[in-house]
């Protein structure tokens, strides 16, 4: 009897301790597969809004080129009037200059973003390995979501300042210097603005959420 | 027969050089476009963030100001 006991109890022991092991087994193959999913949609996704933020930056350029190509055209013709050949050689320079900065600065911000965005990808990536590994990572949710929210405001910023043109209302010849250097002042403020405001803002958002994945515990695992 | 040999060795080396360039430009290309390539951990993500360069717009504005001077 208590042979038959001792195996009753044995098997009673040993069975759900299999279970178990195959049930953790089964959750840990399961949690990997889902990271790998995670990975490959964060992907598929990032690729997919770096593709269309290229294609929709071009597009408004391109737009905004044909708008004030008349505008351009008329303002190079009053430069080419001019009878100083050394200040016709200046004003075309500097014309060239400010809208060449434009889309280059934009050029830049629009990459920088795409960059962040990238970044914010690898915290969203790590925060479900450390997710999987039981710890708790509603805080990191919560300021990647304020990021990649803070980031698209900044898409919209660069997006507006492409459409932006910065051509000089030439009067006179003597007052050159005053034409070109409001415009240069208002490209000034804007790429500063731009620069100093939602983009470090961007950089920021993203900062923090890295900074609240860098406290939870057993983050690295 | 020598001059052929050699001009087979030649091509050869060509092509072996153009499929090695090929590959590199390929592996480069893809490394780079690939996005959460690389590391994960914290502190790589640290590194990356800390590359994220925002741009010194001073040094190109100098330029336009030279010129708006020289008028």
């Amino acid at each position: 009897m208590k042979k038959y006991l001792l195996i009753l109890g044995t098997v009673l022991l040993v069975i759900p301790s299999l279970v178990l092991a195959q049930t953790v087994k089964q959750e840990k193959a399961g949690l990997r597969e889902n990271i790998e999913l995670k990975k490959a949609e964060l992907q598929k996704n990032i690729k997919e809004q770096k593709e269309a933020t290229v294609k929709r930056i071009e597009e408004v350029r391109k737009e905004a080129k044909a708008k004030v190509e008349a505008k351009r055209a008329e303002v190079k013709e009053k430069i080419q009037q001019l009878k100083d050949e050394r200040k016709k050689a200046i004003a075309l320079r500097i014309d060239e200059q400010l809208n060449r900065l434009n889309e280059q600065w934009t050029k830049h911000f629009s990459n920088v973003l795409n960059q962040l965005n990238d970044i914010l990808g690898k915290v969203e990536l790590r925060a479900e390995k450390t997710k999987a590994n039981g710890q708790d990572v509603t805080a990191v949710s919560t300021a990647v979501e304020k990021a990649k929210q803070t980031i698209a405001a900044a898409k919209s910023a660069v997006e507006e300042q492409v459409k932006k043109s910065y051509i000089a209302t030439i009067e006179s010849e003597d007052k050159l210097k005053d034409a070109f250097k409001t415009q240069r002042d208002l490209l000034h403020k804007d790429l500063f603005g731009l620069r100093d405001g939602l983009m470090k803002d961007a950089r920021k958002a993203v900062q923090d959420a890295l900074q609240s994945l860098r406290v939870v515990p057993e983050v690295d695992k | 027969m020598n001059t052929q040999n050699g001009k087979i060795i030649i091509w050869l080396v060509v092509l072996a050089l153009i499929i090695a360039a090929g590959f590199i430009w390929y592996r480069y290309y893809f490394a780079q476009s690939e996005p959460l390539s690389g590391e994960d951990t914290t502190s790589a993500i640290e590194n990356d963030l800390g590359a994220v360069d925002l741009g010194d717009l001073d040094s190109d504005f100098q330029s336009v100001d030279k010129d708006l001077n020289s008028f």
